[in-house]
C-alpha cells in the first residue's frame, strides 16, 4: 500500500486537513533514499574481511622478506585507528555519547581487531608474555572493556566480553550457535559460573549507578548465556552433582524470569525458558525410563504448557 | 475469505505508515489517537523473541501429538492408504485448530499459528502425494504439491509457506529439465527467465491495494527471485551444477559449454542490478547487486587466483572500507535522491545485532586458532573437546 493510498484512506475518513495532507504528500515526494545502514554494513564487512585476511596473512608468510614490513604497516594502521578514534572522541557521559566523526566508532573497532592480531602475533613469534598464556586474552579483555566504556561502543564491549570468556577457556561462536570449551572439566565450569556471576553483579551495579545503562543488556546476555550453558553442561557431565546443578539452574531461570518481567525484556524470558526446558527434559529422561507413548505425551504436555506460558507472560510484560 | 481478518491487516499497514509520519513529527499524538480509533487492529501484538519460542514449542507439541497418534494407530498402517489418509486427516485437524486459535486468540504471525499452518500444509501435502503411485518422478510429485502449498499461501499469506512454494517450483524445474536431452543446457537460462519473471510479477503486484494481504509475500518473493537469478547466472554455480549431475564424474569439474557467456553474465547481471536499483531506488536490487559483485569476485578468484586467499581477504576488505568511506563522505549531502542520513525504513535493530554477532565471531576467531599452535596447553583453549549446544 503506497503512502499516497494511506493518505487517501485517512482523507476519506476526514482525519486530515487538506493542509496536513499537502505537507505530508510533499515530504513523501521529496523523500530521499537512505543508504545509511547499507553503507555501514559495507564498512563493517570490509573491516571484518580486512582483519581476518591480515590476521591469517601474518602467519602465512612468516619467514619471507617483507613480513616485518607488513607487521609494521599493521601496527601503524592500528595506532592510526586509535589516534583517529581518540581525536574525534565525544565527551564522556554516563549515558550514550557519540564520536564526533561518522568513522570514529569504526576506527576504534578496526584498531581493536588489529590490536588483537598484533598482540597474538607478538606472543606467537616472541613469546611476549612467556608462559603466562592467560594474559594474552586477559589483557585485551580489560583494555576492550575499558575502551568500550570510555568510547561508548557496544561492539568493543562484546569483544571484551568474548575475550574475557575465552580467558577462562570457553569459546563463543554465536553464528554457529554454540559455546565451546572444556565444560567437562570442573575447574573450567566453575570459572565460567564464577565469571558470569561477577559479570552480572558488575552489570547490575553499573546499571544501578546509572553508568552506561544501555550496556546492561549486552553484559547480561553474555553472562546469562554463559551461566546457563555452564549449568546445563554441569547437569549433563556431572551426575554426582545433579541436585546442586538442578537447584542452581532453577534459581537462575527463576531469576531471569523475574528480571525479564521487571525490565520488560523478552530475550531473557526466552533464555530462561529454553535452558530451563533443556535441563528439565534431560533430568526427566535421565531418571524416568519411559516408553514411546509417554515420551510423546511429555512433548504434547510441555509443548502446550510452555506455549501457553510464553503467550500469557508476553502479554503481562 | 482468508485466515486472518483482512481489514485488520490493512489497518496494520496504515498504522505502520502513519507511525512513520508521527516519528518524523508530521502528526501529533492526538491525531494519532483519532487515527488508531478509526483503523483498529485487533491482532495480539507479540515480540520476535517470544515468537521464536512459541514457534519451537508449538512444533514440539504438534510432533508429540502426531507421533502419539501415529504410534497408537500403527497397527493399521500396514495398509499404506490408511497412513496417507491419517496424514491428511491430522493435517486438516491441525489446520482447523489453527483457524480456531487465529479467530479466538487473535494470532497473526505469532509463532503458534505459523507452526500450525506449516505443519497442516506439510501433512496434507505429504498425504496427498502419498496417494499417487510410487514410480513417478520428483517433478511430478512437485506439481501435485505446488498447488496445495500455493493454496496455503493464498489462505494464510504465510512467509515460510512462500519459501516452500518457491523451493518446490525450483525443484520441479530442475528435475523436469534434467529429464530431456537439451534440458541440462537450458536449465540455467530457464531458471534465469523464471526468476526475472517472478521478480517483475512481484514488483507489479507488491503495491496493489487488493493484494495487500500478501504484500510481505511479494517482497519476500523479490528477494528469493533475485537470489535465484544471481545463482543461476553464476559461472561457478553452473559449472559445479553441471559437474554434480554428470553420470560419470571426472576428478575435476569440466569446462562448460558457453563458458564465455556465463562469465559475462556473472559480471554483467550485478552491474545491471545496480544500474536498475540505482535508477528505481529499489533496496533489494541494490543489496543483491552488492552481494552479486562479491560472488563474481569470489568466482573470479576461484578460477584465476593471483594471490593467496588471505591476501584477497585483506585486499578486498581494504577496498570495501575505502569504497564505504568514500560513499559515506560523498553522500553527506544528498545526491541523486540518495542520502547517508538514516531513516525509518532501515532495519536498524536487526543490523546492529547482526553486526554484534559478527564481531563476536571474528573476535573469537582471532583468539582461537593460534592457541593450538604454541600456547594452547592446559588452561585455555581446551582443545575443542567440549559439547555443542
Amino acid at each position: 500500500m503506497s503512502p499516497k493510498r494511506v493518505l487517501q484512506a485517512l482523507a476519506d475518513q476526514h482525519l486530515l486537513s487538506e493542509k496536513q495532507r499537502t505537507v505530508i504528500q510533499s515530504v513523501e515526494d521529496n523523500k530521499l533514499f537512505s543508504v545509511h545502514w547499507e553503507l555501514r554494513s559495507l564498512l563493517y564487512a570490509g573491516i571484518l574481511l580486512f582483519t581476518t585476511g591480515t590476521g591469517l596473512l601474518i602467519y602465512k608468510y612468516i619467514d619471507r622478506i617483507g613480513h616485518n614490513l607488513l607487521i609494521l604497516a599493521l601496527a601503524v594502521v592500528c595506532a592510526a585507528c586509535f589516534a583517529y578514534a581518540i581525536y574525534f572522541k565525544g565527551p564522556f557521559s554516563m549515558g550514550r555519547s557519540h564520536s564526533r566523526s561518522s568513522f570514529g566508532d569504526y576506527a576504534l573497532l578496526l584498531g581493536c581487531l588489529l590490536f588483537l592480531t598484533l598482540e597474538g602475533y607478538l606472543q606467537y613469534q616472541y613469546t611476549l608474555f612467556g608462559t603466562r598464556y592467560g594474559l594474552v586474552t586477559f589483557l585485551p579483555a580489560l583494555l576492550f572493556i575499558a575502551l568500550a566504556y570510555l568510547f561508548d561502543h557496544r561492539g568493543v564491549l562484546a569483544m571484551g566480553l568474548t575475550a574475557l570468556i575465552s580467558w577462562i577457556g570457553v569459546t563463543v561462536r554465536p553464528l554457529e550457535f554454540y559455546f565451546k570449551g572444556n565444560l567437562k572439566d570442573m575447574t573450567v565450569l566453575l570459572s565460567a559460573v564464577a565469571l558470569s556471576l561477577v559479570l552480572m553483579a558488575g552489570g547490575f551495579i553499573l546499571d544501578h549507578q546509572r553508568i552506561k545503562r544501555h550496556f546492561t543488556i549486552t553484559t547480561l546476555t553474555f553472562a546469562g548465556n554463559l551461566l546457563l550453558v555452564a549449568l546445563v553442561a554441569g547437569l549433563f557431565n556431572f551426575k554426582e552433582y545433579h541436585l546442586a546443578f538442578t537447584v542452581a539452574l532453577a534459581i537462575t531461570c527463576a531469576g531471569f524470569d523475574w528480571y525479564a518481567r521487571r525490565e520488560h525484556s523478552f530475550l531473557f524470558i526466552l533464555m530462561s525458558t529454553f535452558y530451563g526446558y533443556i535441563g528439565v527434559t534431560y533430568l526427566v529422561f535421565h531418571y524416568m525410563h519411559w516408553h514411546d507413548e509417554a515420551t510423546y505425551l511429555y512433548w504434547i504436555v510441555t509443548g502446550i504448557g510452555i506455549t501457553v506460558y510464553l503467550s500469557t507472560t508476553s502479554r503481562k510484560i | 475469505m482468508k485466515a486472518y481478518n483482512e481489514t485488520w491487516v490493512r489497518n496494520r499497514y496504515i498504522l505502520e505508515q502513519v507511525g512513520r509520519w508521527q516519528r518524523q513529527g508530521l502528526l501529533d499524538e492526538k491525531k494519532m489517537d483519532q487515527i488508531r480509533a478509526k483503523f483498529p487492529v485487533g491482532f495480539r501484538s507479540s515480540n520476535g523473541f517470544i515468537e521464536i519460542g512459541l514457534f519451537v514449542f508449538s512444533v514440539v507439541a504438534i510432533s508429540g501429538s502426531y507421533f502419539l497418534l501415529a504410534t497408537s494407530l500403527s497397527k493399521l498402517f500396514g495398509v499404506d492408504l490408511f497412513y496417507h489418509f491419517f496424514n491428511i486427516g491430522f493435517g486438516i485437524i491441525v489446520g482447523l485448530l489453527a483457524g480456531y486459535l487465529i479467530n479466538r486468540r487473535k494470532y497473526y504471525r505469532s509463532g503458534v499459528d505459523n507452526a500450525m499452518v506449516v505443519a497442516a500444509v506439510a501433512l496434507v501435502t505429504t498425504g496427498i502425494i502419498g496417494l499417487f503411485p510410487n514410480n513417478l518422478s520428483l517433478w511430478q510429485y512437485g506439481c501435485f504439491a505446488l498447488p496445495i502449498i500455493l493454496l496455503g499461501v493464498w489462505y494464510y499469506s504465510d512467509l515460510l509457506l512462500t519459501m516452500a512454494a518457491f523451493g518446490t517450483l525450483v525443484t520441479i524445474l530442475f528435475d523436469w529439465m534434467l529429464d530431456f536431452q537439451s534440458g541440462k543446457q537450458l536449465l540455467p537460462f530457464v531458471l534465469m527467465a523464471v526468476s526475472v519473471g517472478l521478480y517483475i510479477a512481484a514488483r507489479l503486484y507488491e503495491n496493489r491495494d487488493a493484494l495487500l494481504y500478501w504484500r510481505d509475500n511479494f517482497i519476500l518473493l523479490e528477494w528469493l527471485s533475485l537470489s535465484l537469478l544471481l545463482i543461476s547466472c553464476n559461472y561457478f554455480a553452473v559449472r559445479q551444477l553441471n559437474f554434480w549431475i554428470m553420470e560419470n564424474r571426472p576428478t575435476e569439474a569440466p569446462e562448460i559449454a558457453w563458458a564465455g557467456l556465463f562469465w559475462t553474465l556473472t559480471i554483467v547481471v550485478p552491474v545491471v542490478l545496480f544500474y536498475l536499483g540505482h535508477r528505481q531506488k529499489e533496496r533489494p536490487m541494490l543489496i543483491m547487486s552488492a552481494i552479486g559483485w562479491g560472488l563474481a569476485l569470489a568466482t573470479w578468484r576461484y578460477y584465476h587466483p593471483l594471490f593467496s586467499l588471505e591476501a584477497y581477504l585483506a585486499i578486498n576488505g581494504l577496498s570495501l572500507i575505502l569504497v564505504a568511506v568514500f560513499l559515506i563522505r560523498y553522500l553527506r549531502v544528498p545526491r541523486n535522491g540518495f542520502t547517508d542520513q538514516p531513516d525509518e525504513d532501515s532495519p536498524k535493530e536487526f543490523l546492529l545485532n547482526a553486526e554484534l554477532l559478527a564481531t563476536v565471531q571474528t573476535t573469537s576467531g582471532h583468539l582461537g586458532p593460534k592457541d593450538d599452535l604454541r600456547f594452547g596447553g592446559g588452561d585455555f583453549g581446551g582443545g575443542g573437546s567440549g559439547d555443542r549446544y
